[in-house]
C-alpha cells in the first residue's frame, strides 16, 4: 500500500515551478535583465530545487511514492520579455503558496513543518518578485498568503 | 493573490500537475473549507481531527496568536502613510479580523516611526512561534497559522533594508 504524506501535491507543484523558472530565466537572460533580477530568480530556482529534493526524501522515507516531473507544462501566458517572465514567476509562487497551505492541513509532524516552511518561503519570494515588477507598496502582499480571500 | 473561483483551470494553470495541486489547495468553487479533502470527503483526509483534543488546543493557540497580532499591530504605530508600516498595519488588522471575527481598533498614530530592525525581529519571532504551533494544532487551524507565519516572514522581509 502506498503511504500518503500529504506532501505529494506540493512536490508536484515544485516540479512545475522549476520548469517555469527555467523558461523565465532564459527569457530574462535574453532580455539582459539586471543582476538584481537575475540573482533573485536564480535564488528562487535553487530554492525550489532544494525543496523538491527535500520533499522527495521526506515522502520516500515515509514509504510514499514521490511524484516525478512532467516532460513539459503549459504556460498560462506567453513569456516574451522581462515583465512577462516576472509575472509568470509571481503566479507560480502564489500557486505554490496555495498548495503549501493545503499540504499543511493534510500532513503532520515533519511533513507539516516542511509545508509550513515552504509556504513562508514562497510568500517571501512572491513579494520580492512583485517588488522587482514595480508593484505599488500597498499591493506587495496579502494578509493570508496561500489562503482564499475572505 | 488570485481568487480561486476565478481560475480557469484549462487556460490558466501551468500544466496538469500544478492543476492537481491547486485543486487540492482548497481552491475549488464548491465552497469547501481548508482542511477538507480535495474531493470534499472529510473522512478521507490524511489528518483526522480528534474531537477530544483540538478544541482546547485550538482555543489556546488561537488566543496566543491573537495576543501576538495585537502586539505586532501596536508595534507598527507610525506616522500616517509611512511604508512599510502602513502595509504591516493593514496585514495585522486583517489577521485579527480573521482570528477574532471583528476588526480591531487601529493603533494611535505615532509621531515617530518604529525601529525597523526591532520590528523585523519581532515578526521573525512571531513567524517561528506560529510555525511551531501549526505543527501541533488540528488540520482546521494549521493552515491559518502557517499562513500567518508566512505573512510575518513577508513583513520581516519588507522591513529589511
Amino acid at each position: 500500500m502506498t503511504v500518503s504524506t500529504g506532501l505529494e501535491p506540493l512536490l508536484a507543484a515544485e516540479h512545475a515551478a522549476i520548469y517555469g523558472y527555467g523558461i523565465a530565466g532564459a527569457a530574462l537572460v535574453k532580455a539582459q535583465a539586471s543582476l538584481d533580477i537575475l540573482g533573485a530568480v536564480r535564488g528562487g530556482f535553487d530554492a525550489h530545487r532544494g525543496t523538491r529534493d527535500q520533499l522527495a526524501d521526506v515522502i520516500a522515507a515515509a514509504g510514499g511514492n514521490p511524484p516525478v516531473a512532467e516532460a513539459a507544462y503549459q504556460l498560462p501566458f506567453d513569456v516574451t520579455d522581462a515583465a512577462s517572465s516576472l509575472r509568470l514567476l509571481t503566479v507560480l509562487e502564489d500557486r505554490v503558496s496555495a498548495v503549501a497551505a493545503y499540504a499543511v492541513s493534510q500532513s503532520e509532524g515533519a511533513a507539516r513543518g516542511a509545508a509550513a516552511y515552504e509556504l513562508s518561503a514562497s510568500a517571501v519570494r512572491a513579494t520580492r518578485l512583485r517588488r522587482l515588477l514595480g508593484t505599488p507598496a500597498g499591493s506587495l502582499t496579502t494578509a493570508f498568503p496561500g489562503l482564499p480571500a475572505g | 493573490m488570485h481568487r480561486p473561483e476565478t481560475l480557469n483551470r484549462r487556460s490558466v494553470l501551468l500544466g496538469a500537475v500544478l492543476a492537481t495541486g491547486l485543486a487540492g489547495a482548497g481552491c475549488s468553487s464548491s465552497g469547501r473549507r481548508l482542511g477538507e479533502a480535495p474531493n470534499g470527503d472529510a473522512s478521507s483526509s490524511k489528518v483526522a481531527a480528534d474531537p477530544a483534543v483540538p478544541a482546547l488546543v485550538d482555543r489556546t493557540v488561537r488566543s496566543r496568536a491573537v495576543a501576538q497580532q495585537q502586539r505586532l499591530l501596536a508595534a507598527c504605530a507610525a506616522p500616517a502613510g509611512q511604508e512599510p508600516f502602513a502595509t504591516l498595519r493593514t496585514l495585522h488588522v486583517e489577521h485579527l479580523r480573521r482570528l477574532t471575527g471583528s476588526a480591531p481598533k487601529p493603533p494611535a498614530q505615532a509621531s515617530r516611526k518604529p525601529v525597523a530592525t526591532d520590528l523585523a525581529t519581532a515578526e521573525h519571532a512571531a513567524a517561528a512561534q506560529l510555525r511551531a504551533d501549526c505543527l501541533r494544532v488540528s488540520p482546521e487551524l494549521a493552515p491559518l497559522l502557517a499562513s500567518l507565519a508566512a505573512s510575518s516572514e513577508v513583513a520581516a522581509y519588507l522591513l529589511t533594508p
